[in-house]
């Protein structure tokens, strides 16, 4: 073989497992904050954080998810923590607050 | 030769090694969050076309004051009203369904919803302001032209199409994902529908939540078919120390005194899915479970005591 067909085979097996590395990423469990149809945020649940929203404030504190603040009428989306099956929604705000688990034992869930 | 088969065996690697990745979208529509997860070589196009759909869908379906055929309809005063394709075969489907259910399923539920300030939390009628919301409660008085897709309500009636609409929605966006040749989820508030098979070869787990906590309490595999939820845990209110859940008696203009929390059908029509939950958790358990049976659809029933029954899920 020649020094060419060494570099395409080399090119070719680093696209191949550059596709892999998300499967090897790890981290747990991650916030999602998308409002209007646009992410926000996304980070580890693992990582405390203030995020300002438009009308919303969610905080991530020790594991846990909340809406601290909002400017809507009904401060529905205040009332308890983000969980992986319960994610928190600002209609008003069109604002959504989930949980992504890296392997879920079910494709949706109904409720 | 050997050399361009080497390289293209290294390019079939590649494309295995990278799992199927769905497109997903997150909209608000129809007084709700829609979660759409599709997969297919046009689930981008899919999305659109699924987004353009689900506004038209909220206009024509929503009955709420100011806005759309269905509350011309409502405002009309017992006179005939013209409305648009979807809205027309909505309410058709919903008076198919009221005749099923004997009632248990009503569109015109929209009085009650009136009586109790659509459900605001700040208003509870007194017991005669809801026996004469009730009195309205009448699907049998809708009469429907389909000749020219018009519609006639007795004076004082109206129309309310939450008991189905998220269903009728995710019915035609299963459509569009089929049309697209993809397959994946819809999720309208927990309203879902399992389109096509899950990597081409196997049913979708769909996860009932528990009414009691956070966890999932049951799941069901399932492909072209939808799973619909109705439970008392998911809108109430409490009131100088009375609970009121959103499932309204038709007959009493109260919420329904069921013995049933949580009511989960499973059945290849989203609409019917979601009309049945409604009816059969004012039901209750044993009226319910009789008429599962009798008319064999699938569905999972979850009692105040925590009592979990599953009717003919195996069929699945």
């Amino acid at each position: 073989m020649k020094r060419f067909d060494f570099l395409i085979i080399a090119i070719v097996l680093l696209l191949s497992f550059a596709a892999l590395i998300p499967l090897f990423r790890g981290g747990g469990d991650r916030v999602r904050i998308e409002q209007d149809g646009t992410i926000l945020y996304e980070g580890p649940l693992n990582r405390n954080a203030v995020i300002e929203c438009e009308g919303n404030t969610v905080e991530i504190l020790n594991g846990e998810v909340y809406i601290t603040h909002a400017d809507c009428e009904d401060g529905l989306c205040q009332r308890g923590a983000c969980t992986p099956l319960h994610p928190l929604i600002c209609l008003p705000n069109r604002l959504s607050v989930t949980i992504v688990t890296e392997a879920s034992e079910v494709d949706d869930v109904t409720y | 030769m050997k050399r361009l088969a080497f390289v293209l065996i290294l390019l079939l690697l590649l494309g295995c090694s990278q799992a199927a990745t769905p497109e997903s979208v997150t909209l608000f529509a129809m007084d709700t969050s829609v979660v759409l997860t599709c997969y297919g070589e046009d689930a981008a196009a899919c999305l659109d076309a699924c987004s353009q759909r689900l506004y038209e869908l909220d206009y024509s379906l929503d009955y709420h004051e100011g806005s759309g055929p269905l509350n011309a309809l409502n405002e009309a005063f017992g006179q005939w009203c013209v409305l648009d394709a979807d809205s027309f075969s909505a309410l058709s489907l919903a008076l198919e369904y009221a005749r099923l259910t004997d009632g248990a399923f009503d569109p015109t539920i929209g009085s009650i919803l009136s009586a109790w300030d659509d459900f605001s939390g700040e208003t509870v009628p007194d017991e005669d302001a809801r026996l004469q919301a009730a009195a309205l409660c009448d699907y049998t008085a809708v009469e429907l032209d389909f000749d020219t897709m018009s519609a006639r309500l007795k004076e004082g009636q109206r129309i309310a199409l939450g008991g189905i609409g998220k269903g009728y929605a995710a019915d035609c966006l299963a459509e569009i994902y089929r049309s697209y040749g993809c397959t994946g989820t819809i999720n309208l508030g927990g309203n879902v529908y399992a389109v096509g098979r899950k990597n081409g070869s196997s049913a979708w787990k769909i996860g009932i939540k528990s009414p009691f906590d956070s966890s999932l309490i049951r799941s069901v595999e399932i492909f072209d078919c939808s799973v619909v939820t109705s439970g008392s845990y998911e809108r109430n209110f409490t009131y100088d120390g009375v609970f009121y859940h959103h499932i309204f008696d038709p007959e009493t203009g109260s919420p329904a005194k069921s013995d049933l929390v949580s009511v989960s059908i499973v059945c290849e029509s989203s609409a019917l899915a979601d009309a049945l939950s409604t009816a059969v958790f004012v039901m209750g358990f044993e009226k319910g479970s009789a008429f599962l049976y009798e008319n064999n659809i699938s569905a999972v029933l979850i009692q105040a005591d925590g009592t979990v029954t599953e009717v003919l899920i195996e069929a699945f």
